[in-house]
């Protein structure tokens, strides 16, 4: 009991101790303000003024930007909150939709709807080891690859690289055309013929592996993310390479020990972006997971609040929750890892 | 020498990516004469109904069948699904049926053209009539007469709904592509009250016409006490024009995938529209920039509304407000009546083996058959494919629910073991029931869509644009023939 009581006053105390904090600094931010405005004496006193007030003024500037830009991106996942917790009849009645839920009113039994309406967890199993496979292997292809073309030396090798990017000119969804069509050739679709068909299962359909394999495969090599790590490579100078072979350490050890770690930040943002990649993944496994159990997390977000047939509209507050829930994980991990990621973009230029 | 190289190979690379663009030339006609037996050149013959273009196994292999069903249903539709799967398998024990539903109509269709190169097709799904239309571009649908005439597992095809059978059967050669499964029509919903307050009564077992609309226009439309805003919303534009478009006889597309909407008759609906849009007669939810009418029905701004039988829950307004009445739509006059009728079918993919077929094609009968057509519609609010489904027991019980509601006796009946096993208290279902009455009246004059997929366009591309030029009519931006021409400019 004492304890508490100790407890207590010394929450009061710290609490007395910020307030007075806050009223002292908000005293001298109004006498700073003011000193702004009051004219001083001389002209050194002019000059340190006024160079202040424009100090004041420019960053007063920069922080309305900044606060603009930020409200423009909050506003939407705002809103998906806030979406989230309303009743259904309410977002179709209201026009314009309110920006505010009352406590009271905040309808947390969507979550639970939407949790009912589709198996989360399975889903969200399926896509923390498919994200975690493609991701593996998007990094040693992706290493490797960077490595020659960045700092070995061998016949045809811009060309190479030349032809690679220019697979970047080609629109995404013309290649799951091909994809599915080796996917399908090498018997991972569950069908006869192929080199995983062995793996069916006993009556014939897909099996757990052959569903990941499909998944994973086309995601394990990425000619962004090579062309991004390349340049990165290629700013470590010529000079730690000759030293290093001059030690007479292997190609392999030097990329170990010297390019990975340098090239770190950038190797970060890579997995991360292709993280963010698979999970939000949709058109790929809804064609290869045959099962609804095999697929990934985006297409379970669908089937949370599918509605079909003419005439049923879709409940927007449950279709919120399940996306609030399922933003959640990469919300978690971005607030992590934010220091990495902004390096990474911020030095590259270039977005995922 | 390594620029020019280079330079050679984007070139050569842009030459082949831009050949990848270019179109593929249109298949060559086959010649009848010559190929007799080719499935194009085939055409259904009443005498002899069986083509014999599929091979009907004569008894049911031993051994174990799987069948892959693709759907879109989720959550309780899907639920009821697989207890009719478990109930057929247990029928056919050597029979699996692995449903998997595959997001929405649109995922289904595109996942299965790209199956359909790759040879990964299900055994079975369920398509809408312009998806079989494409999915015939492939010849990857089979069609079912050998199946619906066979003297061991066949049908009896006149059970169904006529107009059903057609949308079915207009495909190449009159052959039955797909099977009805989940049909669903418009009704319209009024608010009975006002119009009880205004000495009005709207029949429920016929439809009004848009006379006896022009007729309540004086008493109904206005700012006072017992009146609405606007006499009737429409909550699908494109229903609107297409279905007014053959109460009025006119043009709007065909089988061959023509858009007809040059009309006579269509402009001169087109303009009576307009001018009941501008008297406050007919309103489209745009008046309220919503999607649908029903929120505002229940607020009381329009005193009728026109909607997807499928939608009926979110017309009905909080108890205490008003009361609601279901009729079937209203209709121009009596020769050229007509109500939409909407929802996919089942089709049988050409990709499986004659066992397969056989179990996909006995599943289809199973879930057609007149009990699961008429528990699968009191339970989705879909209608029964099966003239016996609407004149079973259970769904002629589950219709009386409306009469009995009306007559005040509902509370004293007591409803048959079978229907309280199904819905559990069926007096709860009173406006299911009126929508499957209004529904019923309907049955004898179901219109379809033709459905065609061409290069230009496909029949939903012509129905997206006939909503389209419907809400610019509305909206006053567009005159009727800047509108219709803007709907023949998209579509060639």
């Amino acid at each position: 009991m004492e304890d508490k009581n100790t407890f207590i006053d010394k929450v009061k105390d710290s609490m007395s101790k910020f307030t007075e904090k806050v009223k002292v600094s908000a005293k001298e931010f109004w006498s700073n303000l003011k000193s702004l405005f009051v004219k001083g004496d001389g002209e050194k006193e002019q000059k340190r003024l006024s160079e202040k007030r424009r100090r004041v003024i420019r960053k007063a500037g920069i922080y309305t930007f900044l606060l603009v830009f930020a409200i423009i991106i909050i506003i939407p996942f705002y809103f998906m909150l806030i979406t989230s917790l309303k009743d259904v009849d309410k977002i179709y009645e209201e026009i314009p939709p309110s920006l505010w839920v009352k406590f009271k009113d905040m309808m947390f039994i969507n979550y639970k709807a939407s949790l009912e309406n589709f198996d989360y967890f399975v889903y969200m199993k399926n896509t923390i080891v498919v994200a975690f496979f493609a991701t593996m292997g998007v990094l040693v292809t992706t290493i490797l690859a960077s490595f020659a073309f960045a700092r070995l030396n061998f016949k045809g090798r811009d060309l190479l690289f030349l032809g690679f990017l220019m697979t970047m000119m080609i629109p995404g969804e013309m290649f799951v055309i091909t994809n599915y069509l080796t996917v399908s050739d090498l018997g991972l679709l569950g069908k006869e013929g192929g080199l995983f068909s062995g793996l069916v299962l006993a009556d014939g359909s897909q099996s757990a592996l052959q569903a990941n394999i499909a998944l994973i495969t086309p995601f394990m090599t990425s000619v962004f993310y090579i062309f991004f790590l390349r340049q990165a490579f290629k700013q470590i100078p010529d000079e730690l390479y000759l030293a290093a072979k001059v030690d007479g350490t292997s190609d392999f050890k030097y990329l170990r020990r010297i390019m990975v770690p340098i090239a770190a930040p950038t190797i970060i943002t890579i997995t991360i972006l292709n993280m963010m990649g698979t999970w939000s993944a949709f058109i790929w496994p809804n064609l290869v997971a045959d099962d609804e159990k095999y697929r990934l997390i985006t297409n379970g977000l669908r089937k949370a609040f599918s509605v079909v047939g003419t005439g049923e509209r879709p409940a927007f507050n449950l279709q919120m929750a399940a996306a609030m829930l399922v933003t959640l994980p990469l919300l978690v991990v971005f607030f992590l890892l934010k220091k990495y990621i902004m390096r990474g973009v911020s030095r590259s230029g270039i977005k995922g | 020498m390594k620029k020019l190289l280079s330079l050679t190979l984007l070139l050569v690379s842009v030459v082949v990516l831009a050949g990848c663009a270019t179109k593929t030339a249109p298949e060559e006609e086959i010649d009848c004469e010559l190929y007799p037996n080719a499935i194009q050149c085939k055409v259904a013959d009443p005498d002899n109904p069986q083509p014999g273009i599929v091979e009907v196994l004569d008894t049911l292999p031993a051994e174990d069948i799987t069948i892959d069903f693709w759907h879109v249903y989720g959550q309780e539709k899907e639920a009821l699904l697989l207890d009719y799967i478990t109930e057929f398998e247990a029928l056919y024990p050597n029979i699996t049926v692995n449903a998997t539903s595959q997001g929405g109509y649109d995922d289904l269709r595109n996942k299965t053209i790209l199956a359909m190169s790759a040879g990964t097709t299900p055994t079975m799904l369920v398509a809408y009539p312009d998806h079989i239309a494409g999915y015939l571009e492939g010849d990857a649908v089979i069609p079912l007469d050998d199946f619906i005439y066979d003297d061991v597992w066949g049908i009896d095809i006149t059970d169904f709904i006529d107009s059903y059978i057609e949308e079915n059967r207009q495909y190449q050669g009159g052959f039955m592509y797909s099977v009805p499964y989940s049909k669903s029509t418009e009704m319209m919903v009024f608010n009975k009250t006002i119009f009880e307050a205004n000495g009005i009564t709207i029949p429920m077992d016929a439809p009004l016409s848009f006379t006896d609309l022009e007729g309540f226009m004086s008493t109904m439309v206005g700012t006072g006490a017992d009146q609405c805003e606007y006499l009737i919303n429409y909550d699908s534009s494109a229903n609107l024009f297409i279905n007014s478009v053959r109460q009025w006889d006119g043009g709007y597309t065909n089988s061959a995938g023509e858009i007809l909407v040059d009309d006579e008759n269509t402009v001169a609906m087109l303009t009576y529209l307009k001018s009941k849009f501008e008297n406050k007669m007919i309103a489209l939810p745009l008046a309220w920039d919503q999607q649908y009418g029903s929120t505002n029905f229940k607020a009381g701004d329009s005193c009728m509304t026109v909607g997807s039988t499928a939608g009926i829950s979110y017309n009905i307004p909080d108890v205490g407000t008003f009361e609601i009445g279901i009729a079937p739509v209203p209709q121009w006059d009596e020769d050229h009546m007509s109500a939409v009728q909407q929802g996919p079918n089942v089709g049988i993919m050409e990709n499986s083996t004659p066992a397969e077929q056989l179990a996909a094609w006995l599943f289809i009968k199973y879930i057609t058959g007149t009990e699961q057509t008429a528990k699968w519609s009191m339970l989705t609010g879909y209608l029964p494919v099966r003239i016996s489904g609407y004149e079973s027991v259970a769904y002629q019980e589950f219709l009386s629910i409306a009469g009995m509601d009306a007559a005040g006796t509902l509370d004293d009946y007591v409803f048959s073991q079978d229907l309280q096993d199904l819905l559990g208290n069926p007096a709860d279902y009173v406006y299911e029931s009126m929508t499957a009455n209004a529904a019923a009246v309907q049955v004898d004059y179901y219109e379809y869509d033709f459905a065609f997929s061409m290069v230009h366009a496909s029949s939903s591309d012509a129905r997206l644009q006939a909503g389209i030029i419907t809400e610019a009519v509305y909206g006053g931006t567009v005159t009727v023939q800047e509108a219709l021409q803007s709907m023949l400019d998209d579509l060639s």
